[in-house]
């Protein structure tokens, strides 16, 4: 399975796509509360925000609404770009880079906030070392935590953890009742 | 030469799932097992390396088979071993076969979840670190509504010989037998017949019979009955 190579279906509180006719959710709405408190965090300090993934946007809205210089959104698949590139027409201090966020690693500048959320990422791997080339002292960073604890796939040290009361409906990929907002400040 | 064909009195499939490569793959324990006896039972991925990615993380997922075969019946010195399982539903990636030391080491248990990685050497503990290969190709081809005939190596042989019996596990050849996490996107599966009553697992034994020590002639060219013993005595 090639997330980017699959046929999103958009609803109102929803993303999804059919896998052997079982529905894998990308994103819901009732992560709001966690895609405001992640853009929060990593505009704490304004500056340079770097966004991998945009999603339903909802994240994008949020960082929109602190006081920032520039916001860098990364987004690859090609269903989503298009809505990427129509939310940041108005927005001047918007650049969408369109593709695999490593493979666009060499053009990305550094950044004063981070937020990571992305479905299928083939180079996830690559996210934690990569953090040194992108960061500016004092950046802050946090990502999607899949784990309902506070630890991370990374092996990203020092990292603090927020915790969150959630109560998602079912679904392919956060079934937890807590989830553990990561916090890493370089 | 003989030949002996012997069917797997025990064989298992079991799988372990994770977030992390290590804690599939090298985990002391299986998420779940199934045995299969009598019933014929196809079983699409017995045998599987993989990731699936997901939101913000993915899930690699390691699944085994493991067989056992009473070689005991066998009287005479093993000279070649060929595994016959019979492949279904998927197929095109590779297995490979090594020693393994499930089932109580002698097939006297069944499967326990902790055996999850007993499939090498008990020096200096069982894990997969070190596999020990029961086959001398890199890895063998996978056919699938056809019997899968894998030539075992000569140290298969050697351990049916000493023990009496062949402890066997089938795994990937692609990332799980080398130990090599897959980084992308990937699913890699092998299907089998369990207990098929196509071909029984089972291995094909290739032996030469022992010299029987003691014969009783009942008689002999020659010689009056009543001497007869006197041969059957030398």
């Amino acid at each position: 399975m090639q997330y980017i190579s699959q046929s999103l279906t958009f609803q109102e509180d929803r993303i999804y796509f059919l896998l052997e006719e079982v529905e894998q959710e990308v994103m819901m709405d009732w992560e709001d509360t966690l895609m405001s408190a992640s853009a929060a965090y990593v505009t704490q300090n304004g500056g340079d925000i770097l966004e991998i993934g945009f999603g339903m946007g909802i994240s994008a809205g949020y960082i929109q609404s602190h006081s920032i210089s520039s916001h860098t959104i990364c987004e690859n698949h090609p269903q989503i770009i298009p809505l990427a590139l129509e939310w940041a027409s108005d927005k001047p201090n918007v650049i969408i880079t369109t593709g695999s966020w490593y493979d666009n690693l060499d053009n990305l500048s550094t950044y004063n906030g981070i937020f990571h959320d992305t479905y299928g990422d083939n180079h996830l791997h690559h996210f934690s070392s990569s953090l040194s080339r992108i960061v500016k002292p004092g950046g802050v960073v946090t990502w999607w935590n899949m784990l309902g604890s506070p630890e991370n796939l990374h092996n990203i040290t020092d990292v603090e953890y927020q915790e969150f009361d959630v109560t998602p409906p079912e679904n392919s990929y956060f079934n937890h009742s807590k989830y553990y907002l990561p916090k890493k400040q370089f | 030469m003989a030949t002996a064909t012997i069917n797997a009195s025990k064989q298992t499939y079991t799988f372990k799932n994770s977030t992390s490569w290590a804690a599939a793959r090298d985990s002391t324990s299986s998420d779940a097992n199934t045995d299969f006896t009598t019933t014929q039972t196809d079983v699409s991925f017995a045998i599987r390396e993989g990731y699936v990615s997901g939101r913000g993380g993915g899930t690699y997922n390691v699944r085994r088979s493991f067989f056992f075969f009473d070689t005991s019946t066998v009287n005479g010195t093993i000279t070649a071993i060929s595994l016959k399982i019979y492949g279904v539903i998927n197929g095109g990636n590779q297995v490979r076969v090594a020693k393994s030391t499930a089932f109580g080491g002698d097939g006297t248990s069944a499967y326990t979840s902790t055996d999850f990685n007993n499939w090498t050497s008990l020096n200096p503990v069982p894990s997969p670190a070190e596999p020990i290969p029961y086959t001398g190709q890199l890895g063998n081809t996978w056919s699938i509504n056809t019997t899968n005939t894998i030539n075992l190596n000569s140290t298969a042989i050697s351990d049916a010989n000493t023990n009496d019996y062949l402890n066997l596990v089938v795994v990937g050849n692609a990332y799980d037998y080398p130990n090599s996490a897959p980084e992308t996107d990937v699913q890699l599966q092998s299907g089998i017949q369990f207990a098929s009553s196509t071909t029984f697992p089972q291995v094909e034994i290739t032996y030469t019979p022992a010299f029987n020590s003691i014969i009783t002639y009942s008689s002999v060219i020659g010689v009056e009955a009543a001497n007869i013993s006197s041969i059957n005595s030398i």
